[in-house]
């Protein structure tokens, strides 16, 4: 995560180990880093994902995007499928919530054209109608009129990873198209602890989804069956609480970002109607 | 509001709706004591009865198609409210002149069946203190009413749901509680003094929907 602290500005600070010529010194060029936090993607490997991920992963496996850092190794059944009866499940905390809607290019034009065209949080922009709108969703693509491009609603979730060793990264989970349901369900479970988010604890089971245009996994929120669903050390929930506010403030000043345009989210199943992009 | 639909649409609805009740309840009340008094003839029977069938006909069609829009547009405001307020668990309710709305969730799952699922069934069976011998029998059955409260109160309070429920298998119910803050008929009162007391078509169009503004419009706590 790249975020503004100012206690870092000066080099000065306790316990880093620099050369005595930096001590004290201003850090400067790192403006523009500061500029935007994009948290890294929670990812599950797709059977159509590109060859590279393949040649890494196994489908149904859960990954950290852009490091792939493996979150879940998927478990397989004698019939060699993902198990989907909550062996292949991570927990985590809910930290900020937040809805964006994108228009994405078609898959097409691939190289020739952003991934993504155009990108929004504000909830009175033109295309939010249209996202949620099965009739407006898609549109003849400006640049090739036999070709749709298509709005989205993605519902992204900053989490916090529980019992892993990866936690203590806020990770970003975003729900759109074949997982939109998925996490509209987990705004629902959410909201029913009515307790702030960042005091709960849920459990993400992975999930076999089909339909005509291919099958996908996606992951399914429920609270959690092999631990307790409320965070118990009021340090962390005090930290998790200060998350929060950061990204909150983040977001109001339009400086957080979900990494939507990587590569495999194109190359998911059915990316044109329904597929799992996280 | 939608361009064809407006709240002066649907109030005037409303008031249609209403005169209508009054006057065929009044006309079926006297039919129910000729009837009772045998004043009708055989034919005056069954030409009366094809006309009351067919009407029953229309407002049941009526009655479902009200419950099926409203419902759907308290699931919408629902998913909607809580997306907007998912940061902030301690949200005020939706409050206009009219009224004050309160979304609700419920959590409710597809049950496993006995036939389709016999292990699942067993399963959630079980966790009720069912043995096998009992649940096979199909005597007991859950009540799904009184499951969507128990599985409520397991999502309220973080536990994990009962065996031989999946995940997968549950989906939130939306819905929105509604308290009126003004009766109905004392706004079609006021539209009728307003209409009543002003004397062109565009002063009653205006003055009404500055009315109907001032009355649906969102109000602070």
């Amino acid at each position: 995560m790249t975020k503004k602290d100012t206690s870092l500005d000066v080099l000065s600070v306790a316990g880093i180990n620099l050369p005595a010529f930096m001590q004290n010194e201003t850090i400067m060029g790192t403006e523009a880093l500061s500029e935007f936090v994009i948290p890294p993607r929670i990812k599950i490997v797709q059977k159509q994902a590109g060859d590279e991920l393949l040649a890494k992963f196994r489908v149904g496996d859960i990954i950290l995007t852009p490091s792939h850092s493996i979150i879940v190794k998927a478990e397989y059944d004698e019939n060699n499928v993902p198990k989907v009866d909550g062996t292949n499940s991570f927990n985590v905390i809910p930290i900020f919530f937040y809805p964006e809607w994108a228009t994405w290019n078609p898959l097409k034009m691939k190289g020739q054209l952003p991934v993504i065209r155009y990108r929004t949080t504000d909830p009175g922009d033109p295309i939010v109608l249209k996202a949620r709108n099965k009739k407006l969703r898609e549109e003849p693509c400006p640049e090739n009129m036999d070709l749709k491009i298509r709005h989205c609603e993605h519902l992204n979730y900053i989490v916090m990873l529980v019992d892993h060793e990866l936690a203590g990264i806020p990770v970003v989970m975003s729900f759109s198209r074949g997982s939109w349901s998925d996490g509209s369900n987990f705004a629902g479970i959410i909201k029913m602890r009515n307790a702030p988010m960042y005091g709960c604890v849920f459990t993400l089971n992975l999930k076999y989804n089909k339909n005509q245009e291919g099958s996908w996994y996606t992951p399914t929120p429920s609270n959690p069956a092999n631990r307790v669903g409320w965070v118990e050390d009021k340090e962390q929930y005090e930290r998790y609480k200060a998350l929060h506010l950061e990204f909150k403030e983040h977001h109001k000043n339009a400086r957080l970002v979900a990494s939507l345009e990587d590569e495999d989210i194109v190359d998911d199943p059915a990316a044109t109607s329904a597929s799992n992009d996280f | 509001m939608s361009a064809d639909v407006t709240l002066l649409t649907l109030l005037s609805n409303y008031k249609a709706s209403k005169e209508l009740f009054v006057k065929m309840y009044r006309d079926l009340s006297l039919l129910r004591d000729d009837t009772k008094a045998n004043k009708f003839s055989l034919e005056d029977q069954v030409n009366i009865a094809i006309i009351i069938r067919e009407t029953a006909k229309y407002l049941d069609d009526l009655r479902k198609e009200c419950d099926g829009v409203g419902t759907l547009i308290e699931q919408v405001c629902c998913a909607v409210y809580i997306k907007k307020h998912l940061n902030s668990f301690d949200a005020d309710p939706i409050r206009t002149g009219l009224v004050t709305g309160s979304p609700s969730m419920k959590m409710c799952a597809r049950p496993p069946k006995l036939r389709d699922e016999p292990e699942r069934y067993y399963s959630l069976m079980e966790h009720f203190g069912m043995s096998h011998e009992v649940a096979s029998t199909g005597i007991l059955k859950a009540h799904w009413p009184a499951m969507k409260e128990y599985l409520t109160g397991l999502a309220t309070e973080g536990k994990p749901l009962p065996a031989g429920i999946r995940p997968e298998d549950t989906y939130a119910l939306y819905s929105v509680v509604l308290r009126a803050n003004i009766d109905l008929d004392d706004v079609i009162y006021n539209l009728d003094l307003i209409i009543a007391n002003n004397k062109t078509d565009e002063e009653r169009n205006s003055k009404c929907e500055e009315y109907i503004n001032k009355v649906s419009g969102k109000v602070r706590k």
